[in-house]
């Protein structure tokens, strides 16, 4: 119920004057001298109590025909929401996530588009009206709601799978600082991967209301390809299936690379396995397809874009001519087509990083905050960095250095400690078989690893990151961290002839290639849907063409980094004119491969995301009769002054009547006389 | 009972209250009353029947007794003795309760007339009063007496009453019956707000003592009906005790109180041979002592 005059409701606080009355009345009672109180007293205990419920209930009456008549005044209206009050403002939080295309045609986005519409038009002006999308884009409040039914109508669901709990907290926004009715509508499949761990932000001014429009549906038929791994050292690319579906699935698994070739693969309910096929000897786009029809087509593909040699480039940042000697002869030696630059230390702040696969730092000592930030900058947009500690490292000033203040993040897989000095050589006790710098090994590792001994190394004292070599005393020997996604592998030891035997030993090269094939091709740019390719910095125009052929082009202004989020799955082509010069870039986009989980999270989990307020769950085949009923005014005005005039005359009858009987009392009784008056 | 019903010609309190001294407004009802009165009802309180003699001449007629005349053929005549001994004794009470007045005349005014009137009346008669005036205790005490100079001595104490307290008749009572040794004419002229039976012992004490007792109830009409209308701070007026409450609630209750009340005190009276009866102050004196002698002279 609402009211057409809400002003009028302040004068509810009148309500009270009955009772105000009664006891000021009260307090206002005239001394009355009387010869004796012995008969009052026997008076009020007999019939005191009868006549204070007499007296509570007149008041009582009086008090609800008070607030019958300011509620009659108010204009009364039998409706939840749609425009009644001065203020109101509804945020409409759209899930645009790629699930809802799920069937095609009649896919719950067409349900959400029809939907969005039936509710504006289901509110009534004036009315404020948000949209906040999961994707990011939003729209501040307006009134205009033919601005809002356009957007609804045009727009495409988003290949992202963007953040539900982002959009939440943008509607939260929008509705912080306004008064009056606050309504929140969520259209959503309510995947349960995107909801896991939702929780509605509070906001200021008390909770709105919130209705959960479920777009989502219960078959949920679907599979698709999770990732592509590439296993350069084995010359395999491993092609990850998963089949999101409560029964078994058997499809066919198609990778073209240069040539076409198909595996058949059976899952079982929600269970993902992999399929090998050769990696190509030739670089460029591969793509990998599930021949399936199903209810989400774009997780049936997968692309990776495979380098060539030729594009390798390695740079080589080192503070000593002995230990930068033995790097520089184990990648020309693994990696003859590659291109090999070096650069000082102290002058890799103002080199541009993002056209290298690889930048190893080598024995580099202190480091200006310009490069670190430039080397974070790389690492975040999948560049390889590669660190071996030397003499030139001074453990507080490596551990000062690689911190981002800023970011509160330390780039290094592991704090240095001191060097420890082993009395006699230590050997190589541990070594992670599965990680793919040893997966060609095998069990063999430590085989190859057995004629390779130290005669000291940095002691890691605090390791983030993941350790791939130990030595005796479980010193961490090899380290591996991701920052954005890029690699940093940190070696405990610099290739020095001093610390170590490993450059000189025949397993030496092999590991240096093996590391370097398997960072060059991790470093081979794959993104999401919505993740956002960077262009190396002073880029003039970055253009992008993508999967369909459409090209679009960005200005860079002095002092940004131009940086461009695609929007569809496919592979797409970069060009950065930087001085004249123009650089290519061939970058392949997914889907995130969890978006074709399209199971639904339980109600009750649903409502446990907003824990603080009124939450109603609404089928969207059920809103157009929710919106009916809610929306719906009907005048309550009569009903009031019926119920008005019926308490009215209750009480007028009531109080007569317990006048009658006392004077009746009175009448009938008179000891003087003993007649009735 | 209201001024319609009253008979024609008696004595309206209100205009008693007018009249400047006691003494008057006592020779006025008493006279006016007798003049109206039988003479038989008049000699009610003092004359005492004493025996027979033979009839000689110049013996008032209306004295013959002419059933022993038609029995023995003789002529005799009754012969009364006139009680010369009979001492009375009127208890007024001063108490605080009864200043009490809805109208014009409190109940005490009322009394102090009533208890002037039975003086007048008795000592007309040449019989003996003394007074007390008493509330919770014996305020002040007059032997009885039967001249003029006592009567007007007795008229001036009443004109001139202390202010009362508190009503505990009950004790009082039990004492003053205590210190009576001969046997009397005890009129107590009170509203009796006290402990009913309390009070109907300390009179059942002079009834033990062969005392006459004679109870005069004084009440206002206003304690009777309790016909007021309105939300009201009630004030003891001998406590200062306050009680707040709608009257009009009350009434109903409270008239039952009283009339429960006043039962109580009837009967009682009536089963320990005690002559009571109740006075409003709106009740004429000829009117009410009227009434009262004869019920008296028909009950003795």
């Amino acid at each position: 119920m609402t009211f057409l005059q809400p002003v009028f409701l302040w004068a509810l606080a009148g309500a009270g004057l009955p009772v105000l009355l009664h006891f000021l009345a009260k307090r206002k009672a005239k001394p009355f001298p009387f010869s004796t109180l012995r008969f009052l007293k026997i008076s009020r205990q007999t019939t005191g109590r009868l006549r204070l419920v007499e007296e509570w209930l007149v008041l009582f009456l009086r008090i609800i025909i008070i607030m019958l008549l300011i509620f009659f005044l108010a204009g009364p209206v039998s409706q939840r929401f749609g425009g009644f009050l001065q203020e109101q403002s509804v945020v409409l939080v759209i899930d645009d996530s790629y699930s809802l295309s799920a069937g095609g045609n009649d896919s719950p986005w067409h349900d959400l588009q029809s939907a969005g519409l039936q509710l504006f038009s289901a509110l009534r002006k004036p009315v404020r009206v948000a949209i906040a999308f999961s994707s990011g884009k939003s729209l501040p409040f307006t009134q205009d709601l033919k601005e809002a039914e356009t957007i609804i109508r045009t727009k495409e669901v988003s290949f992202a799978s963007g953040s539900i709990q982002a959009a939440l907290e943008q509607a939260r926004k929008l509705l912080s600082g306004r008064s009056g009715e606050k309504i929140i509508f969520v259209f959503s499949d309510f995947q349960s991967y995107a909801w896991d761990g939702v929780s509605f932000p509070e906001t200021d001014r008390g909770s709105p209301r919130i209705v959960l429009v479920d777009l989502g549906r219960t078959w949920t038929d679907n599979a698709g390809i999770k990732k592509v791994v590439l296993l350069p050292a084995e010359r395999m690319c491993q092609c990850q299936v998963v089949n999101w579906n409560g029964h078994q699935v058997t499809a066919e698994v198609e990778f073209q690379a240069g040539q076409t070739e198909r595996k058949m693969i059976t899952l079982l309910p929600r269970e993902t396995q992999s399929v090998q096929f050769k990696l190509p000897r030739t670089a460029g786009l591969v793509k990998a397809r599930l021949l399936r029809s199903d209810l989400l087509s774009a997780d049936n593909e997968f692309f990776i874009n495979i380098p060539s040699a030729e594009e390798t480039n390695f740079l080589l940042a080192s503070g000593s001519a002995e230990t930068g000697r033995y790097v520089r002869l184990a990648l020309e030696a693994s990696f003859p087509q590659a291109k090999l630059e070096f650069v000082h230390p102290q002058e890799l702040g103002q080199k541009a990083l993002l056209p290298y696969r690889i930048v190893f730092l080598v024995n580099a000592g202190r480091h200006q905050p310009e490069t670190i930030r430039s080397l974070a900058h790389y690492l975040q947009q999948g560049g390889q960095l590669v660190v071996f500690v030397g003499d030139k490292d001074v453990p507080d000033n490596f551990n000062s250095d690689w911190q981002l203040r800023a970011e509160k993040v330390f780039l290094m897989p592991a704090r240095l400690g001191q060097v420890v000095k082993f009395a006699r050589p230590a050997t190589v006790l541990w070594g992670d078989k599965h990680h793919p710098f040893f997966a060609p090994l095998g069990d063999g590792l430590l085989e190859y690893w057995k004629t390779v001994y130290f005669h000291q190394v940095f002691q890691c004292s605090v390791v983030d990151g993941q350790v791939l070599l130990k030595s005796e005393r479980d010193l961490p020997l090899l380290m591996e961290s991701r920052y954005g996604t890029g690699t940093v592998v940190l070696f405990a030891f610099p290739p020095d002839l001093t610390w170590t035997n490993l450059p000189k030993r025949p397993f030496y090269p092999v590991l240096m290639e093996v590391i370097g094939q398997t960072l060059a091709i991790a470093s081979s740019p794959i993104s999401l849907v919505g993740q956002p390719i960077w262009a190396p910095p002073e880029t003039e125009f970055l253009t992008a063409v993508s999967p369909d052929g459409e090209k679009m082009t960005l200005q860079g202004s002095r002092g940004e980094i131009l940086k461009f989020i695609p929007e569809k799955p496919g592979a797409w082509q970069f060009s950065f004119v930087r001085q004249g010069v123009t650089t290519f870039r061939l970058v392949a986009v997914n889907l995130d491969w969890q978006e074709g989980d399209l199971s639904k999270m339980e109600p009750t989990r649903i409502r446990a995301c907003f824990p603080k307020a009124a939450v109603k769950i609404v089928p969207v085949n059920q809103l157009a009769r929710y919106l009916k009923r809610e929306t719906s005014a009907t005048d309550l005005s009569p009903i009031f002054l019926i119920l008005l005039l019926i308490l009215y005359l209750l009480q007028v009858g009531l109080g007569n009547f317990f006048h009658w009987k006392k004077t009746e009392r009175q009448v009938s009784s008179s000891p003087v006389t003993g007649e009735k008056k | 009972m209201n001024a319609q019903q009253r008979p024609s010609g008696l004595l309206d309190p209100r205009v008693m209250g007018k009249f400047s001294g006691l003494y008057l407004v006592a020779k006025t009802v008493v006279e006016g009353f007798i003049s109206g009165l039988h003479k038989s009802l008049y000699r009610g309180f003092s004359i005492e029947f004493a025996g027979h003699r033979e009839y000689t001449a110049g013996d008032d007629l209306r004295y013959l007794d002419w059933k022993v005349f038609g029995r023995t053929d003789r002529t005799y005549v009754r012969v009364f003795r006139e009680e010369t001994n009979v001492k009375t004794h009127i208890l007024l009470d001063i108490s605080r309760s009864m200043e009490y007045t809805s109208g014009s005349i409190t109940k005490k005014q009322y009394g102090i007339w009533l208890a002037a009137c039975l003086s007048y009346l008795m000592i007309s008669q040449k019989d003996a009063v003394g007074l007390i005036l008493l509330d919770s205790d014996i305020r002040r005490q007059i032997k009885p007496g039967s001249t003029t100079v006592h009567l007007h001595h007795l008229l001036s104490q009443l004109e001139n009453l202390p202010l009362g307290k508190t009503t505990s008749l009950a004790a009082v009572l039990h004492r003053i019956a205590l210190n009576i040794k001969r046997r009397s004419l005890i009129i107590l002229i009170s509203d009796l707000f006290d402990e009913p039976d309390k009070v109907i012992n300390g009179l059942v004490h002079f009834r033990h003592h062969h005392h006459e007792v004679i109870v005069f109830q004084i009440l206002d009409a206003a304690e009777l009906d309790f016909s007021f209308s309105g939300h009201f701070q009630f004030v003891d007026m001998e406590s200062g005790e306050k009680m707040d409450g709608d009257s009009l609630a009350l009434s109903a209750g409270y008239r039952q109180a009283v009339q429960s009340f006043l039962r109580h005190y009837q009967r009682q009276c009536s089963a320990n041979n005690i002559s009571y009866a109740r006075a409003v102050t709106e009740t004429p004196f000829d009117y009410f002592l009227y009434q009262y002698l004869n019920l008296r002279a028909r009950t003795v």
